[in-house]
């Protein structure tokens, strides 16, 4: 009776030798890639908001009731939503800030009601930021209204 | 007679020393990172416009693509065009008038066609009056389209 070690032509190795996996291509491919992505990589995305500025006759002159405008009105204290001389609804500030959710629905509503028209001024009265009036804009864009016009000096104290 | 010079010459010098590999596996690993990291910032058109030094874009949900248009650049401190400095806030600031003088003369000749269009890059922390009068600047100049460069939020 032989055993396995013994059988003529089959011999056990006594140690394993250590597979060695050459990782040099697999680094040429590295150091090709990772340079080429590194110039093509975008860390922060830009965008644009595209707007146009209302002409200098005024939102009312010479209109009728149907082809005004809805104006959005930012000042320090508050946000309201008007159309020609009518205020639809006003956003108070609150302690942490304007509240750009309420007035989201409220320009939502308006639109809702208000099918027709497509296009927004935002007219900004007092001390107000960029950011601030950036934030306004997305608010207009998400209300579903395609002509956005930027403008500057309101009177909200009627 | 020396027994070792009768020994050939290649056993004289030793046992030949392996040839040494240096560990690649740690470097491959860190590669790989790098590489998943990219791919995920990996962009085929890129940033056709390049944000101004010395502002800070507001963040916008907006996701309209900035296309190479006139650069007027609003930063902390002056006002640039192309990123040539013409003003500086604070002369700027001194004129009474709802625009901008040095910014009109700088903007001369710029507005080509009818559909100029000018791309205006404003720090998030500036006063909105300085940005309408430099608007009414632009207007003044021939320019019809304006486009306001932010940054896009990430969902």
């Amino acid at each position: 009776m032989t055993t396995l070690g013994r059988r003529a032509g089959f011999r056990v190795p006594s140690e394993i030798s250590e597979v060695q996996i050459d990782v040099t291509p697999v680094m040429n491919m590295f150091i090709i890639l990772i340079p080429f992505l590194v110039s093509m990589a975008v860390f922060s995305h830009l965008a644009v908001h595209r707007f146009s500025l209302p002409g200098d006759d005024g939102p009312s002159v010479g209109r009728t009731a149907d082809e005004l405008p809805l104006t959005v009105a930012l000042a320090v204290d508050r946000i309201a939503i008007a159309r020609g001389e009518w205020i639809l609804s006003e956003t108070e500030r609150t302690d942490g800030g304007h509240d750009y959710a309420a007035f989201g629905e409220a320009l939502y509503a308006a639109r809702r009601n208000l099918p027709d028209v497509e296009r927004v001024v935002v007219a900004v009265d007092g001390p107000i930021v960029c950011s601030d009036v950036v934030t306004c804009l997305d608010r207009c864009r998400e209300a579903g209204f395609s002509d956005v016009a930027l403008a500057g000096g309101t009177n909200l104290d009627r | 007679m020396n027994a070792t010079s009768v020994l050939p010459i290649a056993a004289r010098r030793g046992p030949a020393t392996p040839p040494v590999r240096p560990q690649l596996t740690s470097l491959v690993d860190m590669m790989t990172i790098l590489l998943v990291f990219l791919l995920k910032s990996f962009s085929m058109e890129g940033n056709l416009m390049t944000p101004a030094a010395g502002l800070q874009l507001p963040t916008s949900t907006s996701r309209d693509q900035a296309l190479p248009e006139t650069s007027v650049e609003v930063t902390r401190s002056e006002i640039r065009v192309d990123g040539r400095s013409v003003v500086t806030i604070a002369a700027s600031e001194a004129d009474a008038g709802d625009d901008v003088p040095a910014l009109a003369i700088a903007l001369e000749g710029l507005a080509v066609g009818e559909d100029a269009a000018v791309t205006i890059q404003c720090d998030r922390d500036q006063e909105y009056h300085l940005l309408e009068r430099v608007m009414a600047t632009c207007s003044r100049a021939g320019f019809t389209d304006f486009s306001l460069l932010v940054t896009r939020e990430e969902p």
